[in-house]
């Protein structure tokens, strides 16, 4: 078996192995591949093919790359989104190349919620970090939202919905951009930059890139102001369910001071465009307090309020673990990333919030 | 550390944490095509050489060839610990 890169040469034999291992919900589009697999920030494509001897692709590692602080250092992190082996290659172990590549020839390789046959690679080379773990955050705004509750889980959604009252309404302003960040931005991510060491750079590039030029997936930016400060950017995706509207808050950028006014602002805002209910995933701690304060309830998978979908498109709830992995040079090397009060992910980054095939149907995308 | 140490290494890994039959940890055994070592088995053992010999893996090396058999470990670790030794 030979390891090469992805290249313009390979791309119609990666695409025809993804189209039989990739899973039925995987995107095909040239415009979803060259969007997230060949961004403006790489010169050529993240991905490596496993050939065998016959010229055939018998695995796939393919990676979404973006720009990331690590330290003072500004890198690259590249998340498996995913990684696929033929069952003649996984019965030889050819796969072990793919995973040693990566772990040995990048920077800084990262795994989010793995499954059954990947944690225990991830974990292999990874440093899993200690206490911090992808959580799931959830605020009730409606005792409806026991309608999409398993049994198990309707007393804890119809307790959540009663929570109205937390604390003094917060004092900021929301305007929503679709089309753009406001100009202010800039200054607000290098405000919240500054205290992180290890994050997705979010800057105007990078947001811009990940949620207005996406394809295939509608977002909604909405900034929160404090007279003409700006105070925070969130990141919203509303989805209409024959059940109701669901909200998740993708990302949010904000200073930690001001955290508790963003994000009780972001719960009343919600509360009253008639979502059922309001989610945010999120690494590392740095909002906790603040989520809390403001009604959020952590609802991980072994709670009962996390029995509520985390898919919306259908809905559905399929199982997470919510480890968190990182692997490759620079993580091997440095210690001092791994602080959950400095480290920052949110649901956006990696591929964790991608399109699904009823999204596809939605706007009849062919597969 | 001569050949005989390095396979009777290699063995007790594969006994004690890949789980392997003894009774087949022959030095010719095709380690992939008997399933003894799968991905993960790779990467295990990759992780083993590197911490147990003090020697470093570079991705090239990792070649099916290379981790086939009892023997073309030994093959691979061999020169890695003469060179660290020189």
């Amino acid at each position: 078996m030979n390891l090469l890169p992805l290249s313009d040469e390979l791309l119609p034999a990666v695409q025809a192995f993804a189209r039989e291992n990739f899973g039925r919900n995987f995107i095909l589009e040239p415009q979803f591949w060259k969007h997230w697999y060949h961004p403006p920030w790489s010169d050529s494509w993240n991905g490596r093919v496993l050939i065998d001897d016959n010229d055939q692709v018998q695995g796939v590692a393919m990676l979404v790359v973006v720009p990331a602080k690590f330290g003072n250092k500004n890198a690259h992190v590249a998340w498996f989104a995913p990684v696929a082996v033929s069952q003649k290659a996984q019965k030889v172990g050819a796969g072990a190349q793919l995973f040693f590549w990566a772990f040995r020839s990048l920077p800084l390789v990262g795994g989010i919620s793995t499954n059954d046959l990947s944690a225990p690679i991830s974990k292999l080379f990874g440093k899993r970090i200690g206490g911090i773990r992808m959580n799931r955050f959830i605020s009730v705004h409606s005792a409806d939202a026991k309608q999409i509750a398993p049994e198990a889980s309707m007393v804890a959604v119809a307790n959540a919905a009663k929570t109205k009252d937390v604390g003094p309404h917060s004092p900021l302003k929301a305007d929503w951009h679709d089309k753009s960040l406001p100009d202010d931005y800039d200054d607000l991510w290098r405000r919240v930059r500054k205290n992180l060491d290890f994050t997705t750079d979010r800057t105007r590039d990078y947001m811009t890139w990940r949620y207005i030029d996406t394809p295939f997936q509608d977002y909604r930016l909405l900034s929160l102001r404090a007279k003409d400060n700006l105070k925070g950017m969130a990141v919203v995706r509303l989805q209409d369910t024959p059940q109701g509207q669901i909200c998740r808050i993708v990302d949010v950028v904000a200073a930690n001071k001001d955290a508790t006014d963003v994000w009780r602002r972001l719960r009343v805002l919600l509360a009253e465009f008639g979502a059922l209910y309001t989610d945010f995933f999120v690494i590392g701690n740095r909002f906790d307090s603040a989520l809390e304060e403001a009604g959020f309830h952590l609802a991980n998978e072994d709670s009962a309020l996390g029995g509520l979908p985390h898919l919306f498109a259908p809905m559905e709830h399929r199982g997470w673990n919510g480890d968190f992995y990182m692997a490759g040079s620079l993580a091997k090397e440095n210690d001092f990333w791994r602080d959950g009060e400095t480290v920052f992910f949110s649901k956006g980054d990696a591929d964790r919030d991608w399109p699904t095939q009823y999204d596809l149907d939605q706007r009849a995308i062919p597969v | 550390m001569t050949r005989d140490h390095i396979i009777l290494e290699f063995k007790t890994f594969l006994i004690d944490i890949i789980g392997a039959d003894e009774t087949l940890l022959t030095v010719d055994r095709d380690l992939l095509e008997s399933n003894i070592l799968d991905s993960y088995g790779i990467l295990s053992m990759t992780v083993f050489m590197e911490e147990k010999f003090g020697i470093t893996i570079i991705p090239e090396e990792m070649t099916l060839e290379n981790y086939r058999s009892l023997a073309n470990l030994t093959d691979l670790v061999l020169p890695k610990l003469a060179d660290k030794e020189a």
